[in-house]
């Protein structure tokens, strides 16, 4: 999972990848927590689908191949999960594992202070503020 | 056991004023009553908090929560109603009622949203704060659902006053169906609003978009610094409590200012059981209290008595005040204690994006969002629907969320979730609901909570003159977004159970004719005129307006009448 993690928003000059925060335990405590039974076996059946596609490709397995492997793999997988609309009406449980990744990092220290500009007493509003080219977004 | 004023020992439980309940309206009454010189006793149900002492999660970061903000499903599955609830999250479920522990039953489909500690709900309100015009008074009584006898004018110096101690942030925009208030300066609006506002007004001559109006210091006076209250810091994070009192509320604002007499007793742990009405004198003598704690009774006494409970609670006191002179509740000699409750309609949202603006950006997180007063049926019944509804809307850029719903993968994917997105519109109604004779609660003859007392039955639902709002608004919106510059408009009517509003009004109406009422102008009970009810119980209809400024303008007038009164010797 932290691999996963990791590929979809790996580290960039700024600020770390979120296998660097401890993605993994997170989204594993928010489908522990947060999540029916079944999201989580979804979860682990799509992991489980993931490996065996790395073998398929000629691969050992996701975490340590290459980057450049991992990255399109799950750009295969999104084509998929995009496309899907399961009759249960739930998401495809590789879109939650997406979302997760992204509440995890965005929201933890690292990703909302670096990645992100994090304010936490901002002191004031202003509505209207010049954002200059590659500024970040506010975590909050 | 009944301890009658002259029991030994009762000295010490005998007080000039007892208020039943600590949240933004009890607040009040005792601010008012403690000024006045009375010696008062707050009764809480709930638990204490203390200003910023008790405020856990104030300061916290998004990581110092496990689920960074998300609830587990054990609460939510064991909560559904206050899940519901978009401001119960990991931040602040501490000050939110959880269903499990206070019961009641649905006879329609009511989402019951309570805050039970010091303070109530004044912790973990939205501080949207607007006065009533004339035409929220006048128009009920024209098309004959309700029959206010006070009138804006009798109200105005009282929003005033009330105004000045909260610190109410607003512009001064000359409009008669939003008075001006007493105002600290306005929050900005950035440059879609901007736009928005400009297109809106231009489309609709006649319509007004402006600034919303709220309950937070922009620019502390001497008198709020005077509360230990300071600027509010655009954290907007409310409902988690303020530890620079940027906000209103009970904890920061009304109740220390009243121990500072001297005269208030605040008493958290303290579920009453009833009124205590003596039939000799027609007179309440005092208030029956369960120990939340060790369920011990104990009788207090005092010359009068305000309930402000909230809405449902002070209905559920009344109606368990029985006694001989009143078998059916107090100040319930016709059966309408309990009867004509009504909320705010929400069910109807919409939003679109906007293009451009991408060097626009904005700095801060805003507490309040910009509004348009209600122009349905101003001053004459002109459409199909009886009332009107106030709009909101806010224009944002979205954020990293937007990875959720696009596709993407590695460092490009993450340099572009981490820029401010395309800018989008939201917007949200607030509708005037018709309080009808058939929407009521009751007590339950069988079931009671865990102190013994019976359970509340809502039989509250919406009625066509509801859809019918609705589709206006939605219809509307639609224009009006357009003519902001908003594509890609979606509507959505929720079909969400009343509640969810937290403005259910009504129960314990005000009006001029006490067969068709229980309260007088003064919010005394017609049948009993030393217990006043200012909470959200005394409304006689519910405007469109968010209610909480009035019920404190009310409670402060009607603090001073009891003072009056009890000066003449009428009390």
């Amino acid at each position: 999972m932290g691999a996963v993690g990791d590929t979809l928003l790996p580290a960039t000059p700024g600020s770390p990848g979120a296998g660097e925060v401890g993605i993994g335990r997170f989204v594993t405590t928010l489908l522990n927590d947060c999540h029916p039974i079944e999201a989580a076996e979804a979860v682990r059946a799509e992991l489980r689908g993931l490996e065996e596609r790395v073998r398929e490709l000629g691969g050992s397995r996701f975490e340590g191949w290459d980057a450049v492997h991992r990255e399109a793999l799950l750009v295969e997988r999104e084509a998929v999960a995009f496309s899907a609309t399961p009759g249960n009406g739930r998401l495809h449980p590789y879109r939650l594992i997406k979302s997760l990744v992204l509440l995890g990092y965005f929201t933890s220290e690292a990703g909302a202070t670096q990645a992100l500009r994090y304010d936490p007493v901002p002191g004031a509003y202003h509505g209207q503020v010049p954002l200059a080219p590659g500024e970040h977004s506010w975590a909050l | 056991m009944t301890n009658h004023p002259t029991t030994p020992g009762a000295q010490a439980n005998s007080f000039d004023a007892i208020v039943i309940g600590s949240g933004i309206s009890g607040g009040w009454a005792a601010k008012e009553l403690c000024e006045a010189g009375l010696r008062t006793l707050v009764l809480e149900r709930g638990r204490p908090v203390e200003h910023v002492k008790d405020y856990p999660t104030a300061l916290s970061h998004p990581w110092d929560f496990a689920h960074r903000g998300r609830l587990p499903l054990a609460v939510t599955r064991a909560n559904p109603v206050v899940a519901r609830c978009g401001a119960f999250n990991e931040s602040s479920q501490h000050f939110f009622v959880k269903d499990q522990d206070h019961p009641y039953v649905q006879e329609k489909p009511f989402d019951w949203i309570r805050g039970y500690q010091v303070g109530g709900k004044s912790l973990i309100w939205a501080r949207q704060t607007q006065r009533w015009s004339r035409f929220d008074f006048e128009g009920p009584a024209r098309e004959g659902y309700a029959d206010w006898p006070i009138s804006y004018d009798d109200l105005a110096p009282w929003y005033s006053h009330v105004e000045k101690f909260v610190g109410i942030s607003g512009h001064r925009d000359g409009l008669e169906t939003l008075p001006d208030g007493e105002f600290l300066p306005a929050w900005e609006m950035n440059a879609v609003e901007l736009q928005a506002r400009r297109g809106i007004m231009k489309a609709f001559p006649g319509r007004s978009v402006i600034q919303g109006r709220c309950a937070h210091l922009t620019a502390p006076q001497p008198h709020h610094l005077e509360q230990g209250r300071g600027r509010c810091q655009a954290r907007n994070q409310c409902s988690r409590g303020c530890p620079f009192g940027g906000y209103f509320s009970s904890n920061s604002s009304t109740l220390p200012w009243a121990a500072r007499t001297g005269r208030l007793t605040l008493r958290p742990h303290s579920v009453v059981e009833s009124i205590l009405h003596d039939e000799a004198t027609g007179r309440a003598q005092g208030v029956r209290v369960i120990d939340a704690l060790t369920r011990q009774t104990t009788d207090f006494f005092a010359r009068v008595v305000f309930v402000n409970a909230s809405c449902l609670n002070t209905n559920l006191v009344l109606l368990n005040s029985r006694s001989r002179r009143f078998p059916a509740g107090l100040g319930n000699d016709h059966g309408l204690l309990g009867r004509h409750v009504a909320f705010h309609n929400y069910r109807g949202t919409l939003r679109g994006r906007v293009e451009g603006f991408e060097d626009s950006y904005y700095s801060g997180r805003r507490p309040t969002q910009p509004m348009m007063p209600n122009f349905r049926n101003v001053g004459r019944q002109e459409m199909e629907f009886l009332g009107g509804y106030m709009t909101f809307f806010n224009a944002h850029r979205l954020g990293w969320a937007q990875g959720n719903v696009t596709r993407g993968v590695g460092a490009g994917f993450k340099e572009t979730l981490s820029r401010p997105g395309p800018w989008m519109i939201s917007m949200m109604m607030q509708g005037e609901t018709v309080p009808r004779h058939e929407n009521h609660v009751r007590l339950s003859a069988d079931l009671k909570d865990a102190w013994g007392m019976p359970q509340l039955i809502t039989a509250v639902g919406y009625h066509r003159n509801d859809d019918l709002l609705t589709r206006d608004f939605l219809e509307q919106g639609q224009e009006l977004l357009a003519a902001a510059g908003a594509k890609d408009i979606v509507t959505q009517d929720s079909g969400q159970a009343p509640g969810l509003d937290i403005h259910e009004m009504g129960g314990v109406r005000m009006g001029r004719n006490p067969k068709q009422s229980l309260l007088n102008r003064w919010n005394q009970l017609h049948a009993c005129p030393n217990v006043f009810v200012t909470d959200g119980a005394c409304m006689a209809s519910t405007g469109s307006q968010n209610p909480s400024i009035t019920y404190m303008a009310l409670a402060a007038r009607a603090a001073h009448h009891a003072v009056e009164e009890l000066k003449k010797g009428n009390l």
